[in-house]
């Protein structure tokens, strides 16, 4: 039952996560770049601080799944690097460590493209 | 005082002008999502892909307008070579949306921009292109198209971003109207452009693109307040008072700035935005919006009704919210612009609307209201219409041999009627029309033929429909409780008189979720 209760733990991490932001889209005047900006951000501090990786820990992909989980892996990456390489190490960090990601929502948008045509919402 | 500001009483500055100009026929083409709306069994065409056979959401706006065009074409029984100017404007760049969708037809053409104003400014413009002399047919059509419009002004489609509530949702439609001289050896309009009020550009500081209703609505508070002080109406003289675009949270912000500023908005407002679409059901936030908006709608809905005389007079304002992307980007508030159109199914008694108003010095402005009585004197033995010489259009129905048709407002019980407009005696009395028959048009008939598609392959489902007898059948009934409320008046139940004081009090104010 550990996939269960895991399941359980990502759906409410991660819902609670994707609420904050629809709530800010809704009551505030941000608009969705900048909403996007401050989840990396916050991300990126609340890795830097140690806090998101206790929670990845808890929730699995409802953290790391989330923007917030593309800072704090920018942040791990970053440290990473600048203890291997010294000060370069805060260059190379950031996109080294999120390369998969992005290389893979590279990929897989330009597979679903292939396969489908944008339209309208039903 | 913000609005209202009256310096236009001692400048030379023109208001608004009279016209006398035929509106022949008129078509819409619409997409899916309206085609599901409360209007859709009104609109001519529609196609529930939306790309009306073409590759590109682009192209599919271009394929609307030339697929509207023809159609009212069609219904008039005319051909392009029959028009001497066309007023064409879409929301794409370089209005190419028009370009491409028009270079079919060998009328020569100016494009426009003017955001979602585009439809009444195409009128405006196309109006006073025949009062001049210049033309004596013209036609406008403007469309846009959700696809496009979101490419062209946020983000792709495949983007997927989210919608604030202020939101409003483009039409995806287009419409066409055809403009026509009133003279004898010309088929008789059904309905006329009476009056014309260009609108000046207001920016009241709103930045959020998301907001488009609020950025909008003051420029109509300005326009409406210099009509109704330069005409002497009052919003309680027409049908109804049509806005383009403002939407559910631009509606409801003109109406309280209208109510501040005097001239309260009654049951007769009306919102194009907010009747095109179910808001509830169809998740379409503050409403409609976009130059095909108010175009589909006017064709679809009030001309028709004008054209059934199941209304007497309107007032029409489109409103333009004149963003670009970059200039959000950079942080600029969003100037909007709304422009008037009055439309009317029958011409007023004594008016001046002929070619003499030319002759008029543009300095005795001022002396507008009376140099207009002088003339409506001077004509008490002429023609009922004195348009140019030989071109009495209606028949030359004087006073003496008005019908009185009960079915009609009647003209003078109201006395609120009569203090609001006194201040332009031959238009507060709303003469009763000239006789029925002798503005009556029967449309030919479009039936199906007309639209060849260029794609074989994939033509697009279309239907097709001239000028309802009764669009009053395709009103919401199987609306929303709350949409019925906003559409209550039935125009057969005579209830009709616009100077019925109950119209007064300012109708509920929709604001939830915005």
């Amino acid at each position: 039952m550990d996939w269960v209760t895991g399941c359980l733990k990502a759906f409410l991490v991660g819902g609670i996560l994707c609420l904050i932001a629809q709530l800010l889209i809704d009551r505030t005047k941000l608009t969705p770049a900048r909403i996007l900006v401050i989840y990396v951000v916050t991300g990126v501090f609340l890795g830097a601080v140690g806090i998101y990786p206790a929670l990845a820990e808890f929730a699995g992909a409802g953290a790391s799944v989330p923007l917030t989980g593309f800072g704090a892996l920018i942040a791990k990456g970053t440290a990473e690097a600048v203890r291997e390489y010294g000060l370069i190490g805060a260059l190379i960090g950031g996109l080294s460590s999120s390369a998969g990601g992005i290389a893979a929502a590279l990929v897989f948008g330009f597979l679903a493209c292939l396969a489908v045509k944008g339209k309208p919402l039903e | 005082m913000i609005f209202g500001r009256k310096e236009w009483e001692n400048a030379l500055q023109r208001i608004f002008m009279d016209t006398a100009v035929g509106v022949i026929a008129g078509a819409s083409v619409v997409g899916k999502k309206e085609k599901e709306g409360p209007l859709g069994a009104l609109f001519d065409l529609h196609d529930p892909t939306g790309r009306f056979g073409q590759k590109t959401w682009e192209s599919a706006e271009s394929e609307m307008q030339r697929l509207a065009f023809n159609t009212a074409l069609k219904k008039a029984g005319l051909r392009d070579s029959d028009f001497d100017l066309l007023f064409g404007g879409d929301l794409l760049n370089q209005c190419v949306g028009s370009a491409y969708g028009l270079c079919g037809f060998h009328i020569p053409y100016c494009g426009l921009y003017g955001a979602c104003s585009t439809s009444a400014e195409g009128l405006i413009l196309a109006s006073l292109a025949i009062t001049s002399g210049f033309a004596t047919r013209t036609a406008v059509v403007t469309s846009s198209h959700y696809c496009s419009a979101e490419r062209q002004y946020r983000s792709p489609l495949e983007y997927g971003g989210q919608r604030p509530p202020s939101a409003q949702w483009t039409v995806t439609g287009a419409g066409a109207f055809l403009l026509s001289r009133v003279s004898e050896e010309l088929p008789p309009p059904t309905v006329f452009v009476t009056r014309v009020c260009p609108g000046r550009v207001v920016d009241m500081g709103i930045r959020d693109a998301n907001n488009m209703g609020a950025a909008m609505a003051p420029a109509a508070v300005d326009t409406l307040l210099r009509f109704f002080s330069a005409s002497g109406e009052h919003p309680t003289d027409y049908d109804w008072i049509v806005t383009g675009d403002l939407g559910f949270e631009g509606g409801a912000i003109l109406r309280n700035l209208m109510e501040a500023e005097g001239f309260p908005l009654g049951e007769n407002y009306r919102d194009c935005g907010q009747m095109i679409y179910r808001r509830k059901e169809q998740d379409v936030h503050c409403g409609g919006s976009g130059c095909g908006c108010s175009a589909s709608v006017l064709a679809a809905h009030f001309l028709p009704r004008l054209a059934n005389r199941k209304d007497r007079r309107i007032l029409f304002l489109a409103t333009g919210a004149m963003m670009s992307p970059d200039s959000i980007k950079q942080g600029k508030s969003i100037p909007a612009v709304a422009h008037l159109v009055e439309f009317s199914y029958y011409l007023p008694q004594n008016s001046d609307c002929g070619k003499e108003r030319f002759s008029m010095d543009f300095k005795n402005q001022k002396e507008f209201p009376e140099a207009r009585n002088n003339a409506g004197q001077g004509n008490d033995a002429a023609p009922a219409v004195p348009l140019a010489e030989g071109e009495g259009p209606l028949d030359g129905s004087t006073d003496a041999d008005q019908p009185t048709d009960p079915a009609l407002p009647s003209a003078a019980p109201d006395p609120d009627l009569q203090t609001t407009v006194s201040a332009s005696p031959e238009w507060s009395k709303p003469t009763a029309p000239p006789p029925l028959t002798a503005v009556k048009t029967d449309h030919p008939s479009s039936e199906g033929g007309l639209l060849s598609h260029p794609s074989e392959n994939d033509p697009p489902v279309v239907t097709e429909q001239a000028f309802r007898d009764d669009p009053d059948d395709a009103e919401p009934a199987d609306g929303t409780e709350a949409l019925r409320k906003r559409l209550p008046r039935g125009c057969d139940e005579d209830e009709g008189d616009p100077g019925d004081g109950a119209a007064n009090a300012p109708g509920e104010i929709p604001t939830e979720g915005c």
